[in-house]
């Protein structure tokens, strides 16, 4: 047998009808759109704790300040150090959280890609690191609080108090971040293998 | 983003058969092969905004399959190729006719380029879809004479192990 009939019958062969819309184009369209609908997540949370931060500062400033009528300078520096570290939070929350600059999804830009991962890895940052600083803080900030509100107390029960509100602060932070890890594991991290097997695919052409 | 679906579909639609028979040359197994072919796809959509015009869009293409299989390649170190027992066996089963011989053959094919040199399947899978030399020099970074000396070597490598593996399919047989 010569190489031309090898040829013909190369030619010649089967090729399987295979799916190639599903798998092709439609990989980096719906990953555009999964990490849409994850960053409209991210903004609408954003735009949440913007809301509850104001509200809260606004019961505690107007109303639980009026009511309570502070004794000393700590509860002012209290509610300072708590709301503070939530503003700092919150802002560190929009500034890192989203792809500023390259907000318009385009799945084939290594550089959209790369700045998205960033932004949805901060995630992670925050969960490990942003949050439970703030919540140490926050915990602080309601100590000093409490140290004002229950000032002319006896000392067992302002030590009672302090160390329920500590308890309280534990517990709430800790299943706030478990449930945050379980979210960021179920939301973010797909979208993050994702979004980095495409990086790797376009970085290999 | 219409356009780009448009041409994206034309491109496959005409090319579908060259890129899978390229990938099939690549992969002796079909299932790694069609792995290698919706990847290779993947890649084409996803690079479908890089390709200029400056070269040909057949060029373009087989180097975005050529690399995508020397990547593939890399991450299935273990792949299984189709011995000569698997063809006869294959060849025993079937029923005799025409297409059953082509069949057999093709497999045979399969099976030696399997045993040829990673750069050498990539070059034979462009010489058996007739791409000239020119084009397949482009594609490999190669030059033009270069590609015919080692088309020469390959395509005597391949009857070679053509012509082996009849023998061990008609003892096998026996």
């Amino acid at each position: 047998m010569n190489f031309d009939d090898i040829q013909k019958s190369w030619q010649k062969q089967h090729v399987p009808e295979l799916i190639t819309k599903e798998s092709s184009k439609t990989m980096a369209s719906q990953l555009q759109e999964r990490v849409n609908a994850l960053q409209r997540k991210i903004i609408l949370t954003n735009v949440m704790m913007i809301v509850v931060l104001l509200l809260t500062s606004a019961v505690f400033v107007f109303i639980f300040r009026e009511g309570v009528a502070p004794k000393t300078m700590w509860f002012d520096i209290g509610l300072g150090v708590m709301f503070g570290a939530i503003l700092l939070s919150a802002l560190a929350q929009w500034l890192k959280s989203l792809p500023w600059g390259h907000m318009k999804a385009v799945c084939s830009s290594s550089m959209y890609i790369s700045h998205t991962l960033k932004s949805l890895r901060f995630r992670n940052t925050s969960i490990r690191l942003i949050t439970p600083l703030q919540m140490v803080t926050t915990t602080i900030g309601l100590n000093l609080i409490y140290l004002d509100v229950f000032w002319d107390e006896t000392w067992k029960l302002r030590f009672v108090m302090h160390v329920a509100l500590i308890a309280v602060m534990i517990l709430v932070g800790g299943l706030s971040l478990y449930y945050s890890s379980l979210h960021y594991q179920k939301l973010f991290e797909p979208v993050i293998k994702d979004l980095e097997e495409l990086q790797n695919k376009l970085e290999t052409i | 983003m219409p356009d780009k679906e448009k041409l994206f579909e034309q491109i496959v639609r005409e090319n579908r058969e060259k890129l899978y028979r390229i990938c099939r040359a690549c992969m002796p197994d079909p299932d790694d092969a069609n792995d290698l072919y919706q990847e290779v796809l993947v890649k084409v959509w996803l690079n479908l905004h890089t390709f200029r015009g400056g070269a040909k869009l057949s060029t373009w293409l087989y180097r975005v399959a050529l690399n995508t299989a020397i990547l593939h390649k890399k991450k299935q170190r273990n792949h299984t190729s189709l011995l000569p027992q698997h063809i006869s066996e294959l060849s025993d089963t079937t029923e005799s006719g025409h297409k059953q011989e082509q069949e057999a053959l093709l497999q045979q094919l399969h099976h030696c380029i399997s045993c040829l040199e990673k750069q050498d399947r990539l070059i034979i899978s462009l010489v058996l879809e007739e791409v000239s030399y020119k084009e397949i020099a482009e594609v490999m970074g190669l030059t033009v004479n270069h590609v015919g000396v080692k088309i020469n070597r390959i395509k005597q490598r391949l009857a070679v192990l053509m012509e082996q593996t009849g023998k061990t399919e008609v003892s096998t047989v026996k």
